[in-house]
C-alpha cells in the first residue's frame, strides 16, 4: 500500500525537485555574479547541472546517513511533542527518543547519560565548555591552556577570554603535529583552571595523546576539554579511562544531521560552568532552549551507528587511505604526508605537493570535492595555520590539499582521484620554473630573490 | 523458531536488491558492500541464538533499506562524474559490485 501511493508520488516529486533546484540555481548565480566573491576553491569551469564531483571532503562534513535518516522521519512527521511538554503523550513519546538518543551518545563515549547535553554543534559545546569553565572559576583560577593547532571556535573563545582578563597558553606542536607534554607539565599553574586540547585535528588528522594528556590534568587537578568532533565515532574514546572533563562532539562529522552537537560535562568530580544560554533551564540548565528533538534523535542514531560500525568503518577507510597514498605516491614523486605517522586518523589525509601550489592543484582538479584545509579558511588564499604551526615552509603549506575518506567512500573514487591528481601534479610541474630549476639540480634555496 | 538456508538466502537477495534501488551512486555502493560482507561475516555462525539474532537485524536493516531506497529516489537526480566515466565501469548503475 505504503509502496504503491509512495510509487506513484515519486515521479511529482521529482520534477518539483528539479524544478526548483533549477530555479534556485539561477537565482543564485546571478547574485554571485553582480558581487564577485574570492573563493578560490571553486572551479573554473562547472560540471554540467547534475554531474556531481567525488566528496573527498569528509572533515567538512559528512552525508547524512539513510538509517540515520530513517530514525529521524518520525520525529519530523507525526511526533512533534515537545520533548519538555510533561502533561501530555506528544511530550511524553518525544522525551523517551530523546532520552534513548542521550543514551546512545553517552554510549559512545562511556559516558553516563545524564552527562550528555544537547548543543547546535560542537561550535556552541567549545564556546559553552571553555568560556562557562574559565568563567565559573575565574574568582580562583584564571588561566586557561590550549594549542595552536585547535579549531578556530576553540581559539575564538579563548580570544573572548583574554579580553576579559583570563591569561591564555597557547601550546606550540612538533613538527608532526602533537603538543610536547613536558611543556604542557610546565605550564599548568596553581591558577590554571582549564585545558582544552582536540583529539584529532581537522586539517591533518593528528592524534593527540588524550590519555596521557587527562592523566596529567587530573593529577594536577586541572579540568580537561577536549574538541572530539572529528574524534567520536572514528577512534575508541572512553571519558574515564582517558580522564575527560568536558567534550565536544558534532553530529554532522558522524553521519548524523547538521546543527546537533553534544557536550560531555562530568559530574563526579563535578564540573561546573557559567551558561551562556539561559531561560527554560533545560539540559541541566547548561543549554537553555527546547531540544529539536528529530536532530537529537538523529544524532543519536548516528552514535549507536558509529559503535557498531566502528571495526568495519575503520577497516575500510583504513585500506582506502593507503590505496591512496600509495597510488599517488608511486606515481608522483616529491609528496609527503602532513603530520606524525604513528599518530594519525587514516580518514584525513594531507598531503604536500612539492612545486605545485595547491589552490591551482584544486582548481585543476574540478572532478573531486576537496579542500586545502578547513572550510573556514578555504576562501582565503592565506596558508593554513595548522600547517604554519608544524613549522612547514611557506611553499609547502601553500601546496598541501587535504584528502577525507568517510563511510561512504569507494575504491573507485579513490583509483580515479589516484589518477587524476597524477596527471595534474605532472601538468603544472611541467609549466613550473622552479620544477625545471630543481631538476636541473638548482639548490633553489641558494637563489637570491628580489624583493617587491 | 529456526531459520532454514533457503530462507537466509532469500533475505540476502531481497537486501541486495534493496541496497540497489538507492539511485546515490555512494549509498548504493556501501550498502551493497555492507550487505555483502554482514552475510559473509554471519555465515560462519554456528549457534541457533546466534543465527536467530543475526537474521533479526537483517532483517530489520532489510525495511530500513527499502525504506530509504524509495525516499532516496524521490529526492536523488544528481550523479557522480564516474558513473559516466567508462573506464570505472564497475561504477555505473547496473553493476553493484
Ligand atoms: C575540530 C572541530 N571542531 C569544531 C568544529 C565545528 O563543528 P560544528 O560545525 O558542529 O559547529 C569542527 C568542524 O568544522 C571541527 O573540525
Amino acid at each position: 500500500m505504503l509502496t504503491n501511493a509512495l510509487r506513484t508520488l515519486a515521479p511529482r516529486v521529482r520534477t518539483a525537485g528539479l524544478r526548483t533546484s533549477r530555479l534556485l540555481s539561477t537565482t543564485t548565480r546571478t547574485r554571485y555574479a553582480a558581487e564577485p566573491v574570492a573563493n578560490h576553491n571553486k572551479p573554473t569551469e562547472a560540471l554540467d547541472s547534475n554531474t556531481m564531483p567525488i566528496y573527498l571532503d569528509a572533515q567538512a562534513t559528512t552525508p547524512l546517513d539513510p538509517r540515520v535518516l530513517d530514525a529521524m522521519m518520525p520525529y519530523m512527521t507525526e511526533e512533534y511533542g515537545n520533548p519538555h511538554s510533561r502533561t501530555h503523550k506528544y511530550g511524553w513519546e518525544t522525551e523517551h527518543a530523546v532520552d534513548t538518543a542521550r543514551e546512545q551518545v553517552a554510549n559512545l563515549i562511556g559516558a553516563h547519560p545524564k552527562e550528555i547535553i544537547f548543543t547546535s554543534g560542537a561550535t556552541e559545546a567549545n564556546n559553552t565548555a571553555i568560556k562557562g569553565v574559565a568563567r565559573f572559576y575565574k574568582g580562583k583560577k584564571n588561566h586557561v591552556i590550549t594549542s595552536q593547532t585547535e579549531h578556530k571556535c576553540v581559539l575564538d573563545s579563548c580570544r573572548v577570554l583574554q579580553e576579559e582578563g583570563i591569561e591564555v597558553t597557547y601550546l606550540p606542536v612538533d613538527k608532526g603535529g602533537r603538543i610536547d607534554l613536558d611543556q604542557l607539565k610546565r605550564e599548568i599553574r596553581p591558577t590554571t583552571s582549564l585545558v582544552s586540547i582536540m583529539a584529532v585535528n581537522n586539517e591533518i588528522g593528528v592524534v593527540q595523546d588524550i590519555k596521557e594528556i587527562g592523566r596529567l590534568c587530573r593529577e594536577r587537578r586541572v579540568f580537561f576539554h577536549t574538541d572530539a568532533a572529528q574524534a567520536a565515532g572514528k577512534i575508541p574514546l572512553d571519558v574515564n579511562e582517558m580522564n575527560i572533563d568536558l567534550m565536544s562532539i558534532s553530529g554532522h562529522k558522524l553521519y548524523g544531521p547538521k546543527g546537533v552537537g553534544a557536550m560531555f560535562v562530568r559530574r563526579r568530580p563535578r564540573v561546573r560552568l557559567e551558561p551562556i544560554m539561559t531561560g527554560g533551564g533545560q539540559e541541566r540548565g547548561l543549554r537553555s532552549g527546547t531540544v529539536p528533538s528529530p536532530l537529537v534523535v538523529g544524532m543519536g542514531a548516528a552514535a549507536a551507528l558509529a559503535q557498531r560500525e566502528a571495526a568495519y568503518d575503520y577497516a575500510h577507510i583504513s585500506s582506502l587511505a593507503c590505496r591512496l597514498i600509495d597510488g599517488i605516491q608511486s606515481r608522483v614523486s616529491h609528496v609527503v604526508r602532513n603530520g606524525n605517522p604513528n599518530h594519525m586518523y587514516p580518514g584525513c589525509v594531507n598531503l604536500s605537493f612539492s612545486f605545485v601550489e595547491g589552490e591551482s592543484l584544486l582548481m585543476a582538479l574540478k572532478n573531486v570535492a576537496l579542500s586545502s584545509g578547513s572550510a573556514c579558511t578555504s576562501a582565503s588564499l592565506e596558508p593554513s595555520y595548522v600547517l604554519r604551526a608544524l613549522g612547514a615552509e611557506d611553499d609547502m603549506a601553500h601546496s598541501s590539499i587535504r584528502f577525507g575518506l568517510g563511510r561512504f567512500t569507494t575504491e573507485s573514487e579513490v583509483d580515479y582521484v589516484v589518477q587524476n591528481v597524477a596527471a595534474h601534479v605532472e601538468r603544472l610541474r611541467e609549466m613550473s620554473p622552479l620544477w625545471e630549476m630543481f631538476q636541473e639540480g638548482i639548490d633553489l634555496k641558494s637563489i637570491e630573490w628580489s624583493q617587491h | 523458531m529456526t531459520v532454514t538456508r533457503s530462507q537466509v538466502l532469500k533475505l540476502y537477495r531481497s537486501s541486495l536488491q534493496a541496497a540497489q534501488q538507492f539511485e546515490t551512486y555512494n549509498f548504493r555502493k556501501y550498502f551493497y558492500r555492507r550487505t555483502r560482507d554482514r552475510f559473509r561475516a554471519s555465515s560462519t555462525l554456528t549457534e541457533e541464538p546466534a543465527i536467530a539474532q543475526a537474521v533479526a537485524e537483517a532483517r530489520q536493516e532489510l525495511t530500513v533499506m527499502q525504506r530509504q531506497g524509495l525516499v532516496n529516489k524521490m529526492f536523488s537526480h544528481n550523479r557522480v562524474v564516474i558513473e559516466s566515466d567508462p573506464k570505472y565501469a564497475s561504477g555505473t548503475r547496473r553493476f553493484a559490485d
